[in-house]
């Protein structure tokens, strides 16, 4: 048994009481069997913990040097090599993917198997789970690495790993990763357990739910062999469609989108924060109690933030209002819990001078209040009204990003370096560098793009003494960017440069390794089977009612004490606060017809349309243009009218977007000639020459894919898109061929290529001409009559199913 | 009928400020109970946790 340094010895019997009701009360202790089991020796599983780090240094410079990479790329397109692998739709995906789940989650999975195991008093329970969770969760990142570039993808943002990679990370999370870590609570030898596997315990569960209910989907390629026999195409082999559609798609993405930012990126740090951060300052966490509120405010609290994301959009107002006041309400624990760790270093401040561990702990932990604060107000909608689609998200996610998750995980990997490698860090002076460098770095990144970012929220919604718009042209709000995109470039860079000091100083503190890791052996005494809580005390009440007696010793507060004994209770409690509020607001969403008003003009695409826009969710389009116009006076302006509820209800998925790097593209249909899409696609500073958007001449060379269109439309249908007579075997590719040969037609007599009705850009062109102008059609004007083989009269006998329905018109 | 026109006649418009009503009740009790004077030792006892070893 250690000692931690300050004279506290804690022998088992002692630890018994201590985590009872240390002094306080003189209630006997009520046991069945034995007092304390009998005395036990473990060793702990640190190899599993190095290889986390290691992972985490390597996937962090990756992921980060692929955003390097597209920032380049902004500022100076040229730089994707007019290569389709390396566009920027591909990559950003790449990289948002590469630094949260491989960069964060490798350093969560180091942290998590570190303070764990000594938390529990206890060896990870099965060396096996722990192996597989570290292989499976590298093969993940690889399988990613590989899929998105090549455009695989959901088209979620955060979510947009294909289905068999979506499979891959439910096993690897809970079946590998969540057994391992509650089976070692079930096996602790601890019996308090302590705030920051409070924190552990709500990110597995809380991840597992929003993992699973975003990626509800229809394998394309699947379906149609199983329901027809019919052999697959490659593409569509790995395609699939999400069930949800436009508005319920929109909540539920932005459900777990957010989420997975307080449930990947701030809860698992938090509790890694509870645990380094009274490490590194050598004193217990400033207030225990605060840290309790902490945690119980953000489970019943995150889970409602999410809409805030869809504020001003065709989401219910009532939604987007109760994401802003739980957003709002956030702030306040937020900071309470960042103040809890900035005073852990009561009456230690002079440490922050010269251990760079603790500088870069205190900035992580400023950053996480920073970002905190701005969080709740850009979820003020009138905020929001000027932020959203700006760059402004982007300098407030990388200062949560860079600062509070980059800095409190190198901070952590300073400090354990030593411990794991059983040797001093190599060189300290250089870990000073990395922070210095870092720091800068993430100032240099953010305060040019919040301003940027104000910049072109502000030109958006500028007009003139002519009551038109000041900046009508987009492309001129891009080209003011530029100099704040250049300035972002050299923090970036100082920032990976930091990280690169990190990685030298971890490979040359690996050096200085001993021949043999020592492994001590601990010992502590089991927690014994026939342990039995202390009774409820006696009220002090006395001339009172039973009940009210209940209710004193209730307000007490001692079933929560026992509840954080019982990991199993405990859990499920957490489990219910998640599931409980997420419940309340999705069922509402789906099931109250009020909330998404149908359209009867609203007609679901084409096949060839479908293929189309299939290609705009695989390029990424998303990740620069927004398809919802708001209701605000400059965007009608601009674009034309605001998105409804109602036109998105074949959208599976929803493609409305978070960053307008070019224009909504929500009322795109009719605006432009074939010719010059085609053209803006072959290269689109032919056409608008300060562009930043990547040529995609690929698309007018590859040959688009006729027969698995057929694939797209039946599993389409199978969500309950009304495809009528074009899921007739054979119909959906041959109804394509005909609406591409019409529009290759169009396209020659405009003046444009000839030979271009086989190639993957007519069916982008027709899905771009054809969105966001159902609601100027007639209510029973059907789009595919003209194409369905047998003609027009045919198609009209057979009206599609379902769209007898008319609902409320805009 | 469907499940759609069973829960759109329900008039459940009131419904997330009732879930509102009941986590604020619950969050309170949770508050109420972490302030409560019992369990000061124990607190600190659980504070002091990850001191325990390395």
């Amino acid at each position: 048994m250690q000692t931690d340094g300050t004279g506290t010895n804690f022998e088992g019997e002692r630890r018994e009481r201590a985590t009872g009701e240390a002094g306080v009360d003189a209630t006997p202790r009520h046991t069945l069997g034995h007092h304390s089991g009998r005395m036990e020796s473990y060793v702990y599983n640190d190899a599993v913990v190095r290889k986390f780090l290691l992972m985490m240094v390597v996937w962090g410079i990756v992921g980060m040097i692929v955003g390097l990479l597209i920032a380049v790329q902004l500022a100076f397109p040229a730089a994707n090599l007019g290569i389709e692998f390396t566009s920027f739709g591909r990559l950003r995906p790449l990289h948002t993917n590469a630094v949260i789940f491989a960069f964060a989650g490798n350093a969560i999975f180091a942290g998590v198997y570190y303070s764990t195991q000594r938390l529990c008093k206890a060896r990870m329970w099965s060396d096996t789970l722990s192996n597989l969770h570290f292989w499976g969760w590298q093969l993940i990142i690889v399988c990613a690495a590989l899929t998105l570039p090549l455009g695989f993808t959901q088209g979620k943002e955060y979510a947009e790993l294909i289905w068999p990679i979506d499979l891959m990370i439910a096993v690897v999370w809970l079946g590998f990763f969540g057994t391992n870590f509650f089976m070692t609570l079930v096996k602790r030898r601890e019996r308090h357990i302590y705030v920051a596997l409070w924190f552990y315990i709500a990110t597995i569960v809380t991840v597992t739910i929003l993992h699973v209910f975003n990626n509800v989907w229809i394998p394309i390629g699947l379906a149609e062999l199983l329901t027809t026999g019919r052999m697959p195409s490659k593409a569509t082999v790995l395609e699939s469609y999400t069930v949800y559609a436009g508005v319920q798609d929109a909540f539920m993405q932005w459900w777990y989108g957010h989420n997975a930012v307080a449930f990947f990126l701030t809860t698992p740090f938090l509790g890694m924060m509870y645990y380094f951060m009274p490490k590194a300052a050598e004193r217990p966490v400033y207030s225990y109690r605060l840290s309790i509120i902490h945690f119980w405010s953000l489970v019943f609290m995150y889970i409602w933030a999410g809409p805030h994301h869809l504020h001003y959009t065709a989401l219910p107002t009532w939604a987007s209002s109760l994401g802003m006041i739980f957003s709002v309400m956030l702030w306040m624990p937020s900071w309470g819990g960042g103040i809890n760790g900035l005073l852990t270093l009561r009456g230690a401040w002079h440490k922050l001078r010269d251990d760079p561990i603790l500088k870069f702990f205190v900035t992580g932990v400023t950053f996480y209040m920073m970002s905190t604060f701005e969080g709740p107000m850009l979820s003020v909608k009138s905020v929001n009204a000027l932020s959203h689609y700006t760059d402004w998200t982007i300098a407030h996610v990388h200062a949560g990003a860079l600062g509070w998750n980059g800095f409190l995980a190198f901070g952590m990997m300073y400090w354990l370096l030593p411990r794991l490698f059983q040797t001093t860090l190599w060189s300290k002076k250089m870990s000073e560098w990395h922070f210095w460098l870092g720091t800068l770095g993430i100032l240099m990144y953010i305060i040019p793009i919040y301003w940027a970012g104000v910049t072109q929220g502000l030109m958006w919604r500028a007009f003139d003494q002519s009551g038109r718009l000041a900046y009508p042209d987009f492309v001129e709000t891009v080209t003011r960017l530029m100099p704040f995109y250049w300035i972002r470039i050299i923090g970036g860079t100082l920032y990976i440069g930091g990280v690169l000091l990190g990685a030298m100083n971890f490979v040359m503190t690996w050096r200085t390794r001993p021949a043999k890791y020592d492994e001590p052996v601990h010992q502590a005494p089991a927690l014994s089977r026939g342990y039995q809580d202390a009774p409820y005390p006696a009220s002090k009440l006395t001339s009172n009612i039973e009940f009210a007696k209940k209710g004193e010793v209730f307000l007490n507060g001692w079933w929560h004490r026992r509840w954080e004994r019982l990991p199993v209770k405990f859990t499920a409690w957490v489990i219910v606060a998640v599931a409980v509020a997420s419940l309340f607001e999705i069922i509402p969403t789906f099931l109250i017809k009020s909330n998404v008003p149908t359209i009867a003009s609203v007609k679901p695409y084409t096949p060839l349309e479908l293929a189309g826009r299939d290609i705009y969710v695989s390029e990424g389009c998303y990740n620069c243009h927004s398809q919802m116009v708001r209701p605000i006076w400059a965007e009608t302006q601009r674009y034309g009218e605001y998105g409804k509820a109602g036109e998105y209800i074949y959208d599976h998925p929803f493609q409305w977007g978070s960053r307008r790097i070019g224009p909504d593209l929500g009322r795109e249909g009719g605006k432009q000639s074939h010719d010059w899409h085609v053209r803006h696609f072959e290269n689109p500073r032919q056409l608008i020459s300060q562009s930043i958007m990547p040529a995609y001449a690929h698309l007018l060379e590859s040959k688009l894919n006729f027969e698995e269109i057929q694939a797209r439309v039946d599993a389409m249908a199978m969500l309950g898109v009304p495809y009528g007579k074009a899921v007739l075997e054979g119909n959906a590719g041959e109804m394509a061929r005909r609406q591409a040969k019409k529009i290759g037609d169009e396209l020659v007599k405009q003046g444009g290529y000839e030979g271009m009705e086989d190639k993957k850009v007519i069916a982008l062109v027709a899905y771009l001409q054809r969105l966001g102008s159902d609601i100027g059609q007639a209510a029973e004007w059907d789009p595919m009559a003209e194409f369905i083989p047998g003609g027009n009269l045919e198609a009209k006998s057979a009206p599609a199913e379902g769209e007898a329905k008319k609902g409320a018109t805009p | 009928m469907s499940l759609t026109d069973v829960m759109s006649s329900m008039k459940l418009s009131a419904y997330p400020q009732v879930a509102l009503g009941l986590f604020l009740i619950v969050f309170v009790g949770i508050v109420m109970r972490t302030w409560s004077k019992r369990g000061k030792g124990e607190m600190a006892a659980a504070a002091r946790l990850p001191l325990e070893e390395d």
